[in-house]
């Protein structure tokens, strides 16, 4: 059996997904998207991999891939889906899972009925993008103002949209799950650093494995199941004043090298165990 | 290992063997990030691309 992996930038989990593969005897064929065109409707693989770190890149990987009949890990609309945290928490809220108020902000003149209707410090942030860039806390009106003076002058229509959130008192942390193919894999729980709001690995969080208890679980399951997703991860914010969860991201190529280093967990593997019982079934 | 040349400092980069097209690699003594790509057949580092606005997990 042949197995694509799609990239644009081969990161350490591209690597490790390419040995594990290679370790379990399947052919893998690499394909860089930036250097190769897809045509719509060719593939020569039942299953692509698709690790794009491109989000718009990553969909249209999928997409030509899938008209040829091909497995897509992940499909197109779930990439679509959660790469886009307006559509995420739609979904989520429309299947009746706790997401935290959020708000679209799209054009200056609604900014300040937003910035009225939420507590202080709230979250700013786009709807695509990831690593906490462009995140902000908005603590008072001159960062409010400041923050859309910046993003008004992005160039995509995407940027230029806020999605304003409460503001969820986790204590700088937030627990990630790992789902594959209907079963959480396991979870950790990812601190902030120092001043940092913000738990983003890229931006220094510290990473510590926890038990899945059953409420994590449940809904990383439901989150995944309501997205489509075979190979995910789940980002749940826990309010420490109640307990409440709160599920916050879900991302449809996720990096792992942090969640492997502290459970201990070879996700790389686990992916391809679960892609081979997929051709087989 | 091959090594190549870094196009900011001139200075030379080792890269690994299994290294992939597209792979970013940071060069110590100049502090540029450099992605690896392969022109007319050989391999060469440009000066990466800065960050796009839909990367990301
Ligand atoms: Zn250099």
């Amino acid at each position: 059996m042949e197995v694509e992996l799609l990239y644009d930038m081969p990161r350490l989990e591209e690597k490790l997904l390419i040995e594990s593969l290679r370790q379990r005897n399947l052919e893998v064929q690499l394909t860089n998207v930036n250097t190769t065109p897809l045509l719509i409707g060719e593939a020569a693989t039942e299953v692509a991999l698709v690790r794009v770190v491109s989000m718009q890149k990553a969909i249209y990987s999928a997409a030509s891939r899938e008209a040829a009949g091909t497995t897509a890990i992940n499909s197109s609309t779930t990439l679509m889906f959660c790469g886009d945290k307006i559509l995420t928490l739609s979904r989520l809220k429309a299947e009746g899972l706790k997401v935290p108020r959020s708000m679209v902000v799209m054009g200056a003149e609604s900014a300040d009925a937003a910035y009225n209707q939420f507590t202080k410090p709230f979250v700013d942030k786009p709807p695509i993008g990831s690593w906490g860039r462009l995140v902000t806390l908005v603590r008072d009106k001159a960062t409010w103002r400041s923050v859309l003076e910046h993003r008004q002058m992005m160039q995509s229509q995407q940027l230029r949209t806020h999605v304003v959130q409460e503001y969820i008192e986790s204590g700088g942390r937030d627990i990630r799950a790992i789902v594959i193919g209907g079963e959480v894999i396991g979870a950790v729980v990812r601190k902030s650093v120092g001043d940092e709001w913000r738990t983003n690995i890229a931006l220094g969080g510290k990473t510590e494995p926890i038990k899945v208890n059953g409420e994590i679980a449940e809904l990383s399951l439901r989150a995944a199941k309501i997205v489509g997703g075979e190979f995910i991860s789940i980002d749940i914010l826990e309010d420490k004043r109640n307990g409440q969860l709160y599920l916050n991201e879900v991302n449809g190529v996720p990096e792992f090298k942090g969640f492997m280093e502290a459970t201990g967990i070879n996700v790389a593997d686990e992916l391809v165990k679960h892609i081979v019982s997929v051709v087989r079934r | 290992m091959p090594e190549l040349k870094c196009p900011v400092c001139l200075g030379s980069v080792k890269i690994p063997d299994d290294a992939l097209d597209g792979e970013l690699f940071e060069h110590e003594e100049c502090g540029a990030q450099l992605e690896l790509v392969t022109s007319n057949g050989s391999r060469v580092l440009r000066l990466a691309e800065e960050v796009g606005e839909d990367w990301g997990e």
